[in-house]
């Protein structure tokens, strides 16, 4: 049985120690920590090599991508072809999830090393990264196409819940001929 | 569920949530009364959003009623809406102090509906942040348990360890907390160039400063010892019956672990010990803890050894349609088991997804053992239950 105390004295003994160890503490705004090659920070967009396919608008869990599509003859083949005219990334949505950048067929949407990210209000965080903005406030809601619920009865559930539509459907994108 | 107290009527949700006690008579045979007061759900030392209704007599709770609920975002609900990828972000922010098991119990249930076989680097870095994750979490929970006791240097000591371990994971997965590393087939990437070897030196350093800060500084704290022995006291069949898992059960000697027990992914190649204890009370889970992490370490120090090597992602298709059926993935996370069953009606979006979460099971305990303790044992003996206000809730 130790003395009553011991324990105290000797944990006492341990801070004394670490009080003269280097310091761990970062001042922050002074001195930033170390980003990582992988660190994901805000997303931005390469509009050149965008090709509009609109596969990161789909997959966003957050719905923060909102792209308006077109068609026109970019590269002068004669041929129009899909076209981003606008392209919106709503900073006060996105979760950082990188699930847009891996879709990506073409790698023009990427992580920066920015992560502090602040303004007066929301809608300033919806940056603008096409020729024409687009309105952040529309929810840009892609449709998920459900399998009819003829297969529901042997999950052994009720069809009628889930067969009715969930979601407002997408604003149709403009048609514009620009070509 | 409730204790028996001096309660003369049922307490239904109505009354229960108006916050007043369900009792019109309060005074005992001495013609002494008792007092009910609020504790939380903003209270400085609560873990996370949790309100308890008590009953006192002095300084003696006679009933505690835990009142859930405050941070419910319907992430069941929101899983169903989402491609299955995408649920993976949702399932980071339910336990947001061990992550990476929620990830992989998730892709576990989705990968048995596709039947994809995973690589076996997949399986082993899976594994591997697993265990960092685990360890992750331990840490702070010691902190907190010692911060509410009155101690607050381990509190310190602790997030430096986690602050170096987040630099890790952030090198490995992008992000500190949010990982969003596990996928279904596989893992999102491989290590990063000179990684294994930085894990390795830093796993051998925590070794030693594990043994000086937290061992030392705690273990013989006669302050410790008295505010921790014999509180929170759990019979181990009282914990079988409630169906407590993780360290609530193993500290009262029920050797239970889905690790070890149901083998998934790598841990079947994994050599390691269940950590058990037989007091049950809080300074018993303390001590589990404590093994736990350096179960993990010899986990990972066994991971590290023999990594093998070829792909990180299985094969899984372009767009996830898994087949009509079900699926369950089972994990043993920080605080117990946690199992999603997955069920899908051959779509791309889940037709239901459900979380079982040990911190909801766990919490149980509250209603059970906290009559007859002192109000600051409370604390205590949250910290031998150490939930998170996400999982819970959900």
């Amino acid at each position: 049985m130790p003395q009553l105390g011991q324990g105290i004295l000797k944990g006492m003994g341990i801070t004394l120690k670490h009080l003269f160890e280097k310091k761990v503490t970062r001042q922050y705004p002074e001195y930033k920590k170390q980003t990582y090659e992988r660190s994901r920070g805000m997303l931005t967009v390469d509009m050149d090599r965008c090709i509009a396919c609109l596969q990161c608008m789909r997959i966003c869990p957050d719905h923060c991508i909102s792209i308006e599509q077109t068609k026109r003859d970019a590269d002068g083949s004669g041929k129009p072809k899909p076209y981003a005219v606008g392209f919106v990334i709503d900073d006060s949505r996105c979760m950082y999830c990188s699930l847009c950048v891996e879709v990506c067929p073409v790698n023009c949407i990427y992580h920066t090393e920015e992560f502090e990210v602040q303004a007066y209000n929301r809608l300033e965080l919806a940056r603008q990264f096409g020729e024409r903005p687009v309105d952040p406030t529309i929810d840009p809601k892609p449709a998920v196409k459900k399998k009819k619920p003829a297969g529901k009865a042997a999950a052994g559930k009720s069809a009628e819940g889930k067969a009715a539509p969930k979601k407002a459907p997408r604003k149709a994108p403009k048609k514009e001929d620009a070509a | 569920m409730l204790s028996e107290g001096r309660r003369t009527e049922e307490v239904t949700p109505g009354n229960r949530l108006s916050g007043r006690l369900a009792t019109p008579d309060i005074r005992d045979e001495f013609g002494l009364e008792t007092l009910d007061m609020n504790m939380g759900p903003q209270h400085p030392a609560m873990h996370g959003l949790l309100r308890l209704i008590l009953e006192l007599d002095g300084e003696t709770v006679v009933r505690c009623d835990p009142v859930m609920g405050y941070l419910h975002r319907s992430k069941e609900k929101i899983s169903e809406n989402r491609m299955y990828p995408a649920v993976i972000p949702i399932t980071d922010r339910i336990d947001y102090m061990n992550n990476m098991a929620m990830e992989y119990g998730y892709c576990l249930a989705v990968e048995k509906l596709l039947d994809v076989e995973l690589p076996p680097r997949a399986d082993a870095l899976r594994a591997l942040m697993n265990e960092f994750s685990r360890i992750m979490s331990h840490i702070p929970s010691i902190g907190f348990l010692m911060l509410e006791l009155g101690a607050f240097t381990p509190i310190l000591y602790a997030f430096r360890e986690r602050e170096r371990i987040q630099g890790i994971m952030e090198a490995v997965t992008g992000a500190r907390m949010m990982f969003h590393y596990i996928r279904i087939g596989g893992v999102k990437a491989d290590l990063p160039e000179g990684m294994p070897e930085k894990m390795w030196k830093y796993i051998e350093g925590l070794e030693q400063r594990f043994d000086n800060d937290f061992v030392d500084l705690i273990e013989g704290n006669e302050i410790f010892r008295a505010r921790t022995r014999g509180v929170g006291k759990i019979a181990p069949e009282k914990a079988v019956e409630m169906g407590l898992t993780g360290v609530p059960l193993r500290c009262t000697g029920v050797e239970f672990d889905v690790r070890k027990h149901y083998p998934y992914g790598w841990y079947k190649n994994l050599d390691f010990d269940v950590v058990t204890d037989d007091a049950g009370d809080v300074e018993a889970s303390y001590r589990c803890r404590i093994g736990e992490i350096r179960q993990s370490i010899r986990m990972i120090k066994q991971i590290l050894e023999n990594l093998p090597e070829g792909e990180v992602m299985g094969d899984t298709g372009r767009r996830l349609r898994p087949k009509e059926g079900d699926g369950i993935g089972r994990v043993e996370s920080a605080r117990g088991e946690y199992a999603v069953h997955v069920v899908s009606d051959g779509s791309d979006t889940p037709y239901r997804v459900h979380y079982r979460t040990p911190c909801m099971v766990n919490m149980q305990l509250l209603t059970e053992i906290v009559p007859g303790h002192y109000l600051p044992d409370i604390m205590a003996i949250m910290g031998l239950i150490d939930p998170v206000s996400g999982a819970w809730d959900k």
